[in-house]
Parts: structure tokens; sequence; C-alpha cells
């Protein structure tokens, strides 16, 4: 099979997770030849997504050497006949919304689950964007992003005394929202508006004032009521009690800055889930002339010591690559044990635990799940841990009608993910919360990842082999994308990291008139709009991250005054 | 138009379905993906039906690999966002992305060549079980400009996409014979009334659609 394969390649990749993936797209794009390898039978690693068939195989075989201390459960039975037979075993009931609950669990059984498994999209990394990050400018400035698309997450939630509310985060839901009183309104968006222009002002008596101090002693000084202090810091800045002051400011204004971009939060989720992503740049690398070949082994990998060009052995057949790139899991056992120590740890350590969970109920109110729920996100808190909660509903294409699909990520503490979660899961799928949803399926286990010792992550001294990062615990891909660009900047140093790639219209086919093809007569558009979004900051505004419509401004206005009425 | 990005100030807060510009004045956007092994003249199909060119000794695609054309039926404008495998199919390691949410396929073989149309029936099978239900599939049995070389019989090939409920002509990218019918084949074929989406599949949005709206959005400064 790898017999037509050309024998020589400036680049190899190996594995096909997002920065590996990341690197392939930058390098075919300023014209390196790309070969890209995946062990796997799949798209993206550690980053990719199964369908529920997959998924459930992938655990019952135990994982991989990436993805380990699996297990999974199935809360309801193997078919639907069974669990009939079990309802009216409980039949007598009286409370309605418990009927009604117990009724959608018994909608579905193993079987029914397995028969929509195509439906599913569970990922391995699960992970939301804002608006105006890091990655989003990527896939903007490089025009990868006309190969995806996003759904605007819908909600950004947190816990206040066991309940589970909305978070505002434009300008009409502060005025909207039933679980703010009017004081507290105006002290929301007295705060935000500050935090809007903080930092515009270089002698801000506030940034000396708080100069060495935590956001929370700074919030404490603003005189917001406990629930605003929560919304704060749990779902705007996501911070902890000891998050320094400039962080968490920081954090406001990467919040506030991505609002108004694309729907009611400042968030976005890929549609059908976030291992599309990978497939996104590896689709462009392949448009540039990349080659790709999944399912194939790597058995070894030598380094010529004169020239330090590599020689990968793939499957009997050597190939020549001035660089390889791979992702941590996939370097071959032979060469790890010539190089021991020349590439960090080669054994990889428990690096984040992740549960899946599906219900046929959503998390929180009514309000919260309007029109059949959407992408809601809920960060947790449990001592001095955290976790990230996403909730997905079918318009994500990530799970069928009727199901509701749940990721809880946290930092791994131990090798037993479902111990490690367990303080989370308690808080939201609590069996004595009437209210909780009711569990058909969950699914635990461990996200492998390389020690991170030093600063810089993940690149190595060798000049030829270079290791990509595990997934972080981080809500976007921000850490991942600056890895991935330390390794195209070791490999190319002068070369631009993913320039914008050519609109369909831009393309000119031989015989064609060839001025059309001047990198300089691209549109502008698309270059405005990035300066656009890299200087948005300045541009921050409240009235502006509310795309107002007149409708809208008279009915914030008649509030506005009732208020000063008040 | 100015399709809005956000869903304003209504109390529910659902930024469930938005109007995404493709529906008014029977404008339609389709994706439609191209399938065949390698060397069948996929993007010769394409590259004749957008740009009107033949070359014989058309280069693998290099930085293409997507491209869009619109055709007029009757009262409505039909734009083809034409996505193809870059390549990806030539070691069978064809991202699943490429599928999402395309409304037509066309899955072509070589008239010349057995394996071609073995493998355009294992694509075939392919879509029915990735793609979208409702997804058009036409059948393209393409250099028949060679036909009396040819090893593939077009009675089989009708015979197997009637079948099979596909779309079915033979076309030659070098004369540009059956080109432009088998894309307006197509058209014709897809649900029009129904907007850019299939019913009830989840419809998301592109982020630069929103940039292109953005600048009309910010009335309230």
């Amino acid at each position: 099979m790898s017999d037509d394969l050309p024998d020589k390649f400036d680049l190899i990749v190996i594995g096909t997770g997002f920065p590996e993936s990341c690197v392939a797209a930058a390098a075919s794009r300023i014209g390196k030849t790309v070969l890209h390898i995946d062990p796997n039978e799949y798209y993206g690693g550690v980053w990719a997504s199964f369908n529920l068939e997959s998924f459930c195989a992938l655990l019952e075989q135990g994982g991989n050497k990436e993805l380990r201390n699996a297990s999974q459960k199935w809360h309801v039975a193997e078919t639907l006949k069974v669990a009939e037979a079990e309802s009216d075993t409980v039949a007598g009931e009286t409370n309605i919304k418990t009927d009604a609950a117990k009724q959608n669990v018994l909608d579905w059984s193993r079987e029914t689950l397995l028969q929509q498994s195509r439906r599913f999209n569970l990922d391995l990394s699960p992970k939301i964007l804002y608006s105006a990050g890091r990655l989003v400018q990527l896939l903007v400035s490089s025009n990868i992003c006309r190969y995806a698309e996003f759904r605007a997450v819908d909600h950004v939630c947190t816990r206040f005394q066991n309940n589970i509310i909305n978070v505002p985060c434009s300008r009409s839901d502060v005025f909207n929202t039933k679980d703010l009183n009017i004081v507290e309104k105006r002290l929301l968006m007295k705060f935000l508006t500050l935090c809007m222009t903080y930092g515009e002002d270089k002698t801000d008596e506030d940034a000396l004032q708080f100069r060495g101090k935590t956001f929370r002693e700074y919030l404490q000084e603003q005189k917001v009521t406990e629930k605003i202090s929560i919304c704060v810091m749990q779902a705007i800045a996501m911070c902890n009690d000891d998050t320094s002051f400039e962080e968490g400011m920081a954090r406001t204004q990467q919040f506030l800055n991505s609002l108004g971009r694309y729907g009611n939060t400042p968030f976005l989720f890929p549609m059908y889930g976030c291992g599309e992503i990978p497939q996104c740049f590896c689709r462009l690398c392949a448009v540039f002339g990349g080659i790709y070949c999944l399912k194939r082994q790597i058995d070894d990998i030598n380094i010529e010591a004169d020239t330090n060009i590599a020689s990968v052995v793939l499957e009997g057949k050597t190939i020549k690559a001035q660089h390889v790139v791979s992702a941590p899991g996939h370097l071959p056992n032979a060469f790890l044990q010539r190089n021991v120590g020349v590439y960090g740890q080669a054994e990889l350590v428990n690096s984040l635990s992740r549960g899946i969970f599906l219900s046929a109920t959503p998390l929180g109110s009514e309000e919260l799940n309007s029109g059949g729920g959407g992408v809601n996100l809920l960060r947790l808190l449990a001592g001095t841990q955290e976790a990230i909660l996403i909730q997905l509903s079918h318009f994500s294409g990530t799970c069928p009608k009727g199901v509701f699909l749940f990721h809880i990520t946290t930092t791994a503490q131990s090798d037993q993910p479902a111990q490690d979660l367990a303080p989370f899961v308690s808080q939201v799928f609590n069996p004595d919360d009437e209210n909780a949803p009711k569990l058909l399926y969950s699914a635990y286990f461990t996200i492998m990842g390389r020690e991170r010792t030093s600063a810089t992550p993940n690149v190595d001294v060798s000049t030829t082999i270079f290791c990509t990062s595990t997934p972080y615990y981080e809500l976007d891909y921000d850490k991942s994308i600056i890895s991935a660009r330390e390794i195209f900047a070791k490999l190319y140093a002068d070369a631009e990291f993913l320039p914008r790639a050519p609109d369909p219209e831009e393309i000119v086919i031989e015989g064609e008139d060839p001025r059309a093809l001047s990198e300089n007569s691209l549109p502008d558009d698309l270059r405005e709009q990035l300066r656009e979004l890299e200087n948005s900051a300045e541009n921050m505004d409240i009235e502006d991250t509310d795309a107002a419509q007149a409708g809208e401004c008279t009915q914030e206005d008649a509030e506005t005054q009732n208020m000063d009425a008040d | 138009m100015a399709t809005t990005a956000r869903s304003g100030g209504n109390a529910s807060g659902s930024t469930a379905q938005r109007p995404n510009g493709t529906q008014q004045n029977k404008n339609c956007q389709f994706k439609l993906v191209l399938l065949g092994e390698s060397a069948v003249g996929k993007s010769s199909l394409v590259l004749r039906f957008v740009k009107g060119q033949f070359h014989e000794y058309q280069e693998s695609t290099i930085g293409a690999a997507f491209l869009t054309q619109t055709i007029c039926i009757e009262d409505t404008v039909v734009k083809f966002e034409i996505w193809d495998t870059a390549g990806q199919e030539r070691y069978h390691s064809l991202a699943p992305m490429y599928y999402r949410g395309a409304q037509a396929a066309i899955v072509v073989y070589d008239i010349q060549n057995q394996d071609s149309f073995q493998r355009a029936k294992t694509w075939v099978k392919e879509l029915h079980k990735q793609a979208s239900p409702n997804i058009v599939i036409a059948l393209a049995g393409n250099k028949a400009d060679l036909s009396n070389i040819r090893v593939v019989e077009y009675e089989e090939a009708k015979q197997y996409a009637e079948e099979n409920g596909l779309l079915f002509m033979e076309t030659s990218a070098k004369t540009g014979m059956n080109v432009n019918d088998i894309f307006l084949a197509i058209a014709k074929k897809l649900p029009k009334n129904d907007g850019a989406h299939n019913q009830g599949a989840p419809a998301g949005r592109r982020l630069n659609d929103n940039e292109n709206n953005r600048q009309t959005n910010n009335c309230c400064k």
C-alpha cells in the first residue's frame, strides 16, 4: 500500500490531532511537501469525535495509548420491551414531573440509542471557542473557516445556591433576566462597563491600587452582591480566589471582547463536534498538496548523523524527511528506547479526567433550554478543583433529537477519572434531585499527556524531530495554537504561519489571466475584518457589543428610565 | 439586506435558527461533493462546469478543491459550492467532515476502468452510510469521448443507478458532453422551497458570513 508513496518529503507528520494538523497545514500552505500519517483509522487522535458505537467499542477495548482508565455504564435497559415491563412495576408514582422524566428515560434503551449511533459525535477533547479568540482569528485569517460551521453557545450558566442560573451576557440579557433584581442589574452593568474601559487610561487609579492583589479583592471593593460576584468570578472571568487582579481583568475583557459577534454569548461550538477542527486543517494541507495516509504503522525512525535527515520506516518502506513532527503517543518504541531522555519522558502521564453523559432531559430550567435546548456552558467548582461542563443538544449535530450530551472535563488528579469527577457529577446528576437530568449512559476515561515541566511546552531540543502537545485543560485552543506555532517557527523560522488561502473566485487555472493571482490584489475585506478582530479591544464599548435593533433600544431606554425612577 | 447576527432582545434569548441570507428571493446554496477514484476526472468535470476549460494533463488537485458555480432554473438561483477531495481519497483517507452537510454528490468513474466503477459503488454505499439521508447522488461515467475503448457498459451502469436511486449520465470533461446537464439535473432534483437546508437537519453558521454582515450591524454606536 505504501509502495507508490514518494520516498522523500520536507515534513512527515505523525498523528492527526489538532496541533499536528495545524503544523501540517501551515507547512503545506507555504509549499513544503508533507506526508501526514496516522496509525489510527480515524482522524483526530485524542482530539477526535466518535459515533456512539465506535466510542463504546473504544472504551470496551480499554482505550489506547493516549486514552486510558476507561469505563462505561448503561443506565437503561437493553431493549425497550424490557423497559416497559419495568415501568409497570414502578407504577403508582403521583408526581407528574417525575412521571414525565421517567417516560423520557423509557423512550430510550441501549438498543434504540445504538440505532442512532451515527447521529452522535462524542468528543474526546471538547472545547468552546471565544468568538474573538485565537482559534477563531486563525480560522478567519487562514480562510480555513469556510470548511466548518459553528453554533453560538446559547447560555453561559453558573451555580448559585444549588440552582443553575443564566449569566446574562449582553445588555439585553441583563435587562431581561429574572435571576437578578434591578439593583443587581445596575451593579453588573456598571461593573462590566468599568471593565470595558479599564486600561484605556494608563494612569488608572485601580490599576495602581490593585496591583499585586487578587481579582476577588477587587470585586469586593466594587461592592457587588454575592450573586454578581459569583457570575463574574465563575462564568465571565472564570477565575479562582487567588487569580490576580490583572489576570481577572484580562479574562473579563476577553469575554466582553468576544460578545456581540455571533450570538447571545461570546462563545462558539463547532457543529458536529470539535473533531471537525483538526480535519479542517488537514483539508487545507491536502488542498495544498499534502498526502494523507490513515492506518499506517511507523516501525522506526532513524536520524542520519551527518545530515540530520530522518528516515521514517513506514510498514517496511523507508521515507526520508527533513523534519518529523509527531504526537507524543505515536513515536515508535524502538526509537524512544534508543533516545531515552532526549525526547522528555517517554511515558505519558494522566492529564485530563473526562466524563461523557447522555440524558433524555436537559440540565437546568425550561428557560435555559427553550426551543429544545442548545449548547450551554457551566463551570463547576468543588473545593479548589474546577471542571468545565458542556451541554449539547441535537442542534449542535452531536446527538440525536431527544438526547442531551454532557461533557465534563477536569485536570486529572489520579488514574480514576470517575473519582476525580465525582464531586462535579454529584452537583448536576444528583439522583435524589428529581429535576436533575436522568442518566441514560455514562462513561469515564483519562486523556494522557506529556509531563509539562518547563514554561515552553513540548518543543524539543532536537532539530529534526518535534513532539506536539496533548490537550491542555483550557476552554479554548489558545495554548495548543501557541505550541503548534512554536514548532512551526522552529521548522521554518521566517515563514508566515497560515497566510490566507485564496477564495474559489480568486483561484486561477492555467490559461486564465494571471494578474488576478497577485497576492496583493486579494480583496482587502478579509484582511480588514481580521484587523478589526485584532484591534477590537480598542473599539470595545458596551453599546457596541449589543448590535442593537431599534426596537430593542426603545425597550431598554424605557427600562433605564424605570430604573432611574427607582 | 442585512441579516442580523444576533437574535436581539427577545425574552427567550434563544439563538436557534436564524435566517442565513440564502433563502430570500429563491436563492439556494448547496454543498456538492465529488467522489471517485483518483484520475477518473473529478477535477476536470468541475473545471469544465465552472470555467469551461479542459486540460489533457490536469495536475492532481492543488490549491483548488473548492469552487462555486451559479445556475438558474426557472425563478431560482442555485449556487453550488463544489468540494473536491483534494487527493485525500488516494490512500483511502478521506476525512468524514467532507460529507458534512452535503446536499448533493457526484460519484465519478472512468468508463475505461472497471475498478473505478466498482470503487464508485463503494462510494455510493459510503454516502448512504455517512451522509445526510436526503442527499441527491448522481453517478457520472466520465471520459465518454473514449467510448470506443470502454469497459463499463452503459446499460450496466444505468441499471445499477436505477436500482440505487441515483441520477446517471455518461459525461466527457474533454468535450463538455453532459457536464452542464448533470449539474442541472441535480439542481432540479434538490428541494428548493426549503432553502439551503435539509428538513430537520441542524444548521450552523459560517464564521465569515458574520464578518460580512458585521459592518452593517453596528447601527447604535
